[in-house]
Order: C-alpha cells, then structure tokens, then sequence
C-alpha cells in the first residue's frame, strides 16, 4: 500500500515535470542530402563533413564569415611581421573542448602539426605549404614561421581542414567529433542523421536554437516528399529541385537566392584511355551545350566558366567560350583521335541534384557526338572511395565547393591523375610570387593553361539557392565556405 | 486514567480518509492522463509513422506507373533516362520504406512480398526501357532514312511493349495488393488501439466515479458523526447547563471521549455548586434562628418579640390578646448560692414550663435576665389567669436537680389584658405593673390587672 501510494506520488510528479520534456524535443532539422563519410573535416575532402561540423562542432583560430571576410575565433587577435614571415597569435581565454578539455596554444600547436603532417591525410595540407614552425610563445600565444609571406593564410585558418582538435579526441573524431564549437555531438544514426544538441560550456553566446538534426536524403523523391510534408526546416542546397518552382508558391518556405564558391566541372580521369588524349578532351568540351544544361536550374542564372576559377576573383578571365558547343568539331576531333567509329564511356553520377540532373543533359549531348555513355548513380560513399580515392572512374559530375583551390591541379596525387610538369612549375611560381598584380597576371597565365589543356570540362558556378522555413532567421544567403552556421540561425 | 479511543483521533482519522480518498481520487486521474497521453502519444507517433509510411510506400507503388508511363512515353534518352532515374529512385526508396516498416512492424512479416513485386516490377520497367530505347533509336534512324525491315522491327517492339504494359498491369496490381495488405492491418491495429483506448477510458471513468461517490460518502459521514459525537452533544449540555436549577442527572455521559470528560466535569461541578447552595441555606437558617431565638431556652428572644409584634400591629388593634410579665423570684440568690449553671438550669426549667403550660399559639419570649414575656390571643383573662396558676403550682411544686442539691423555684406573674384603642406597648406596661404588684404582694403569685374606667374612658375621650 505505501509503495502504491509513494509510486503515485512520483508519478504525479513526473506527470507535472513532463511538459517541460515533451516541449524540449523539437529539433531543427537541416537536409544535406550527401551522408558525410565521417565527421572529422581534417580527414576529408567531403563538403559535406564541413558543412555539419565546421563552425557548429569544430572551429579554428580564425573563421569565414558570410560575406567571405576573416574573423577571429579562437585567435582573438594576430599581428603579422613586416617581412610577412611570421604571426603571431593570441588565443581567446576559457576555452574547453566538449568532453571538457581546456584549449590552449600547445592545443593549436598540436592541431597546427598534425595539419602539416605529410602521414596525416589532411585534404587541404598543400594550402598550408608555406608553414615551416610553429612555436608556442606562452599558454595563449602561438607563434607561427613561413617560408615565404602568404597574406591568405588568416583566411586559410579559417577553413574547415584547420579546426582546431584535441590529442586526446583527434582519433575518435570520425565517428565521435568533439570541439570548441557552439554544438556538441549528441549521435549519429545511419539513415536517421547527425544529432547536436547546444553545448553548455561554449565561451561564445548560447545559441537560440538548442538541438539540430542534420538528414542525409540522397533520393530526389524522397527529398521533395520531405519538403511537401514540411519535415524539413533548412536545405541550403536547394538550386536543382525539380520541384523547386513548387515550393515558390508555399507561404511556410522561403527561397532565398546566393552563391557560392563551388565549380561545378565534368571531372575527367586522366589517367584511363583514352582521357589522356587531349583531343578527346577537347571533343567532349565542345559536345556539351552548357548553356542548354542551366535547364537545371529553374530560377537561377549561375555564371558559366570555362576554367576552374571564381569569376568573384580579382584575377578572373572569363573563358567560357574557349569550348562553343560545336558537334560537329567535337566529331572532327573524336575521328582525328582515332574514335570515329565511337566511343563508350561511364559517367559517375554522385547523388547531388545538380550532378543527376546535368547527367541526363549532359549523356544526350554525348551520345550526340557518338559517345555511348552508361551513367552510373552510385552512393556519396562510394563516390568519395571509388571516384576520390582510389580514381576508378571515367567521367564524374561534381562541384568543388572549397574557395580558390586551382593548385589542386598541380597536386599529382589528385584524383584527375592530370600530371603537368608545366602547371605545377605555373603554381610553384604563382605561390613564390609576392606582388599581386603579378601574381593576378600568372594566375591568369594558369587558368587559360587548365581550359587549353580541356583538363576537365568546366561548366558553371553552382549557385547556393537554400530553401528555409519562413520563420528561420540568420541562413547565410552566400556560400563562401561550405558551412551551415546553426550558431546564427533563429526562429522568427 | 486509560484514554479512551478520543475524538480528536476519530476526527483526525475520518479527515485522514477522507483525504486520502480525494488523493487517490486525483492520482487515480493523474494516472489515467498519465496513460492516455502514453497511449495517444503512441497512436499518435507510432502508428501515425507507420501510417505515413505505408501511404508512402502505396503512393510510391502507384507512381510507379507513373513513372512507367513517363518512360512508355520517351522519344528521346534524356526522358527516358529521366524515367528510369526515377524508377530507380522509387525503387530504393520503396526499399527504404520497407525496411522501415520492417523495423517498425518487425511481427507482421511478410515485407519480402512487397520487395519481390518492386523487384519484379522494376525488372520489367527495365526490360520496357532497353525496347523503349531500341524504339528511340530505331524511329531516329527511319526519320533520317527509310528502311521497311525498320518498319517491320519497330511493329515488333510495339508489340513487346504493348504485352510488357498488360504485364506490368499485373505486377504493379500485385505491389498494390502487397503493399495494401499491412495497410489494412496498420488501420486495423490503429482502430483496435483506439477502442480499447476508449473502453479503458470509459472504465477508468466508471472507476473515478466511484472514487468521487466514496468521496462523498466518507464526506457525509464525517458531517454526520461531528453533528452527533459533537455538535448534538454540545447543544444538549448547553440545554442541560442554561436551566435555573440543572441537575446533575440531566448530564448525560456517555464514551469516553473529550466531550464525555467535559460533561463529567461539569457535572461534578454542578454537584458541587449544588452541595454549596445547601449548605448556605442550612447556615441561613441557623443565623436565622440564632438571631430570633435564645440560645439557652430556645424560646424567641426579645428582639423578635418586638419585631413580631411591630410586624402584627395592625393585626393586634383588631384582635383580643392579654399579655403576661413573668419573673423568677429571688433569682440573684439562687445564682449567688448555687452557682451559674444551676441558675441556667432554672431558666430552662421556667422556660419550658411556660411553653407547655400556654396554648400553643402564644407568643413567649425571654424578655430579659429572668424576666419573660408571653401575649396569648384570643383567650380571656380569667382563662389565661387560671393556666398561669397552674404553672405557678408546678414550679412550687417541683424541685429542681441542682449539682446535687433540689432547688425550689418561684416566678411571680403579672397579667394585662388589651386596653381597647392602645398600643400594645401600653398593655405589656400594664402587665410589667402588674408583675411589680404581684412582687409588691410577696411574690409566688399571680397577679391581673383590673380593667378600669379610666381605660375606656381614655379610649372614649380620645
């Protein structure tokens, strides 16, 4: 009788404390349609890592805000020497990571190193060349020695390869990320998405929203589905939605138009036949009809390129009609190459809207040539590993969304498996070269040199249309950086 | 003193049920919330996403035609393409669909019959797609140049696609039936969940009822009992109390309760006041006698004699009374030569020989030392003289017991009778004269005074 009664007693208690609880379970749920290979943004090339993490879980001691200008982070504060050779660094004070690790400069040096390790596999290490040491000054500053000046390497830090990592998480980050960030990890189920919830102990300002899912909906059908039914609260990736010109019409969502620093290129595999053949390179260039291909993009105008540079960079050339489309040329070429008869080739087509829909566009133009083309849909998973790493492919459809990355192409170990003597000498000059108008002038030199060599087929600027619940405040319209900063997102 | 089983206990224990029946009563509802947002929540959620997802997967499993119909449709790659991408897409996502039901549902079984129809179905879109493909290819070529086995070979993929259509019907039927199978069963689970939801909450209703029906029971109860243990009994001792003269046996006390111990008290109390009261009226009537009487012959003392007489005045001017002065001869000899005692001794003895000795309805007191005073109505003189004469020969005759020696006393007695139209002062005067006469004479006699003429010619002058 008296644990009946002791039993009514709690859950009466219970039944009082249990509105709180049920509020409290609402999630804002962010789509981003590629499922990450892991979490840990030093290990991956993957946008969509970055996009999960980056400034939400991890941060770096400077970060990228929405207009593409450097701002502090877990550096309050650098000054640089007058020769440009070395900066120093003050770091922000109390700050821990979340497990409860405090930050400090041996921390940021640790991180620093790693990044620089030729073992450790960081995607975007070559950015970092120019960093010969890093030497701790005192607990919160940092001292960093370059080899040559490099006045982006503020804006370098702020990216998410150089987020700053603790020696006892870094090897759990994959699957179990922890940081500095303004969210914690809560879970990650395959198939249910990436759970953050607020983390307590942030030194910034608490974020207004408190827990955030990240969904990874490959499937186009499914996706629209997600959107009608209104489950989705932000899909920053918008753009090529079939059914894009729907959701104009709905009062709960709001398009909002930007751009980003993302090429979206017909990836070519040098290194398979017959691929090394500039002719056929060439030939493929001028089939496509890209103007045709911005069908995909229903109220959109993103600007064709002809080479893989930012048309918002100082040094651009526009070189978007190096290639017209000509099938005629492109005919003419095939047969000089040898291919007359035809062609086959296979188009890896990952499971991004733009990528499956400029497939189709992009298989007619081909065929039109006489390229018989089978477009294979694989899985983000199976891109990164077959496509990205171990270069098994023909053709690919892909944007790289990373912001002035063209010294990819003078990486040998890129999955292009375009070798270049002559480019990579081009960068190497580029990158010792201290005056800007000089340096504009050979970059230039480097872009026509990539469209010449039709090292890949370059198509458009992928524009960054986010589709957004009305009510959601703080979504970056520009996508200078692939990054979805839940820390400035808020409901109206 | 054993304490009885006390009110304050009773009360204190009918509140602590009563309490408890009305907590029992609001956890009981608390509870049956506590259940139904459970079981709603559960409808709600559960059910609901199996819901949704059956739906999805019927309207994934109906798009499928859609879909097919797109691809029948395609005159080029790209439409075809496009067809397939999405048949294709509603493929994984009807096997994504399943695989959640299956995780969702894991006791229905029977998923695989839906994967098998999708995978039939699909099998045989994929089949349409390659003729379909054959057939773009083909009008493309008779378009640029004519070719009759062209025409021929295009009549035969009609054919095929026509019969692949009537077959794809059949598949896409039999994902139908799949698929509607455990969407029946949801909504069957969905109704069975929702009635007994409502069965239990019309019992639990009927239950809460009760509850409130107890409530109230033990609330009239409890009303009931204080008015009888309490307010009843209060009211009656108050009744008891507020009478002139409350006798103790009114007091009722029954239990042993608070109220019982009150009543006890008071009626102890009552007793006591009672007991008081008596006593104070005994001792009245003591002080009375004592203030009207003499202590030593218990006949009226002067005092009263003259305050009785005074209080009859206007009774005596319209009766007849004689009055009588009585005397002990010699008396100061027999104190001085016997002592005090045997002199009180005579006192009395003279005292109670007049009070046997007059009517009873005389009024005699001890006027002095050794002097009375007796006034008789209604009697003549000769009457009362002759009853004065017998006293005077008792105590001449009879000695008296002294310390051991006899003692013969006399009293001489002088006899008045009224005076018409006087006070009676004037007759007591006239008896106090006619004991001085009787003394004068040589006492032991009695002696009345003659009425004169002049005491009715006083009368007649006046």
């Amino acid at each position: 009788m008296r644990n009946r009664i002791k039993r009514l007693i709690v859950m009466a208690a219970l039944l009082l404390a249990c509105p709180g609880a049920l509020l409290a379970q609402e999630a804002l749920r962010v789509e981003l349609q590629l499922e990450p290979p892991h979490l840990d943004p030093t290990r991956t090339a993957s946008g969509t890592t970055a996009e999960a993490t980056h400034l939400n879980i991890f941060q770096g001691l400077t970060r990228i805000d929405r207009h593409g200008e450097v701002q502090p982070a877990l550096a309050k504060a650098w000054d640089v020497a007058e020769d440009g050779l070395s900066y120093r660094f003050v770091l922000r004070e109390g700050v821990q990571f979340h497990d409860g690790q405090p930050f400090d400069a041996e921390v940021a040096a640790y991180s620093l190193r790693r990044l620089l390790d030729e073992r450790d596999e960081n995607p975007q290490r070559h950015l970092f060349q120019a960093l010969e040491e890093v030497v701790v000054l005192s607990p919160l500053e940092l001292s960093l020695t370059l080899s040559r000046p490099d006045v982006l390497l503020p804006f370098r830090l702020g990216l998410s390869a150089a987020v700053m990592v603790h020696p006892v998480s870094v090897h759990t980050n994959t699957t179990q990320p922890i940081g500095t960030g303004p969210y914690a990890f809560v879970a990650w189920k395959r198939s249910k998405g990436v759970h953050l919830r607020a983390f307590d102990g942030y030194w910034g300002e608490s974020p207004a929203i408190e827990e955030v899912l990240f969904t990874f909906t490959p499937n186009r059908l499914e996706l629209e589905s997600g959107l009608a039914e209104g489950l989705i609260d932000l899909y920053p990736d918008a753009s090529s939605l079939m059914a894009h010109m729907l959701f104009t019409q709905r009062v709960d969502y709001v398009i909002q138009d930007g751009i980003s620093e993302g090429q979206v290129i017909v990836a070519i595999n040098h290194g398979r036949e017959p691929f090394g053949d500039r002719r056929v390179r060439r030939a493929i260039s001028h089939a496509i009809d890209k103007p045709a291909l911005l069908a995909i993009y229903p109220t959109a105008s993103p600007p064709l390129i002809g080479s893989h540079f930012s048309p918002r960079h100082p040094a651009y050339v526009d070189l978007s009609d190096r290639y017209p489309y000509d099938q005629a040329r492109a005919r003419a070429l095939l047969e000089a190459a040898g291919h007359g008869e035809g062609l086959h080739v296979t188009i890896a087509v990952p499971p991004t809207q733009y990528a499956e829909r400029s497939s189709l566009y992009i298989a007619s133009d081909l065929e039109a040539v006489g390229i018989g083309v089978e477009l294979q849909r694989i899985t983000w998973g199976e891109w990164i590993e077959r496509v990205f790493t171990e270069h098994d492919y023909d053709l690919t459809i892909v944007a790289h969304v990373e912001p002035f990355d063209i010294d990819i192409y003078a990486r040998d170990d890129y999955y292009f498996n375009f070798h270049s003597p002559a480019f990579q000498a081009l960068w190497a000059r580029i990158e010792a070269e201290q005056d800007p108008a000089r340096r504009n002038r050979l970059l230039e030199e480097a872009q026509r040199y990539l469209a010449d060599e039709a090292v890949n087929v370059f198509l458009f600027m992928k524009p960054q249309q986010a589709i957004r619940k009305a009510g959601l405040q703080g979504v970056w319209g520009d996508a200078p950086i692939p990054a979805v900063v839940l820390e400035e997102l808020y409901w109206e | 003193m054993r304490m009885g089983f006390g009110l304050t206990a009773r009360l204190a224990a009918l509140t602590a049920l009563l309490t408890l029946v009305i907590l029992g009563t609001i956890a009981m509802a608390l509870m049956s919330f506590a259940e139904y947002r459970k079981e709603l929540s559960e409808l709600s959620g559960q059910h609901t996403r199996a819901l949704m997802t059956a739906s999805q997967l019927i309207q994934q499993s109906e798009s499928m035609v859609g879909s097919g119909a797109m691809l029948l449709l395609a005159d080029d790659h790209l439409t075809r393409r496009q067809a397939m991408f999405e048949i294709n897409d509603r493929k994984e996502w009807i096997g994504r669909l399943v695989d959640e039901l299956t995780d969702m549902r894991p006791a229905d079984g029977n998923f695989a019959e839906i994967n098998r129809a999708r995978d039939q179905l699909v099998e045989s879109l994929e089949q349409l797609d390659g003729l379909v493909q054959q057939r773009i290819d083909l009008s493309q070529r008779l378009r640029e140049a004519h070719d009759p086995q062209g025409v021929d070979r295009l009549q035969q993929i009609e054919a095929q696609i026509a019969y692949l259509i009537r077959a794809h019907r059949s598949l896409s039927q039999a994902l139908g039936v799949a698929v509607g199978y455990h969407v029946s069963r949801i909504r069957t689970e969905i109704r069975g969940s929702a009635d007994s939801l409502s069965d239990d909450i019309r019992h639990r209703e009927r239950v809460l009822k009760g509850f409130v029906l107890v409530t109230l029971l033990v609330l009239i109860a409890l009303v009931l009992h204080i008015n009888r243990s309490v307010v009843q009994r209060i009211v009656q001792l108050q009744k008891v109390i507020s009478s002139e003269r409350p006798s103790p046996d009114d007091l009722v006390v029954d239990g042993r309760d608070e109220i019982a111990r009150m009543t006890g008290s008071i009626q102890r109390y009552v007793q006591r006041i009672n007991h008081n009261e008596e006593r104070i009226l005994a001792m009245n009537r003591e002080l009375d006698f004592l203030a009207t009487h003499d202590a030593l012959t218990q006949l009226n003392n002067r005092h009263y004699f003259e305050r009785a007489l005074n209080e009859r005045r206007s009774e005596m001017q319209r009766s007849h009374y004689c009055a009588v002065m009585i005397d002990i001869d010699r008396f100061k000899v027999i104190n001085d030569v016997h002592g005090h005692d045997a002199g009180d001794r005579v006192i009395r003895y003279v005292a109670d020989c007049l009070r046997e000795g007059l009517p009873e309805t005389a009024l005699i007191a001890r006027y002095g030392g050794e002097e009375f005073v007796a006034l008789a109505f209604d009697m003549t003189a000769p009457e009362l003289e002759s009853l004065l004469e017998a006293i005077r020969q008792r105590l001449e005759s009879t000695a008296i017991d002294a310390n051991g020696e006899s003692i013969v006393v006399t009293a001489s007695f002088g006899l008045a009778q009224k005076i018409p139209d006087t006070e009676f002062q004037v007759c007591l005067k006239a008896a106090d004269e006619a004991l001085y006469e009787a003394k004068r004479q040589g006492r032991n006699r009695v002696v009345t005074r003659r009425m004169r003429a002049a005491d009715l010619g006083e009368s007649s002058d006046a």
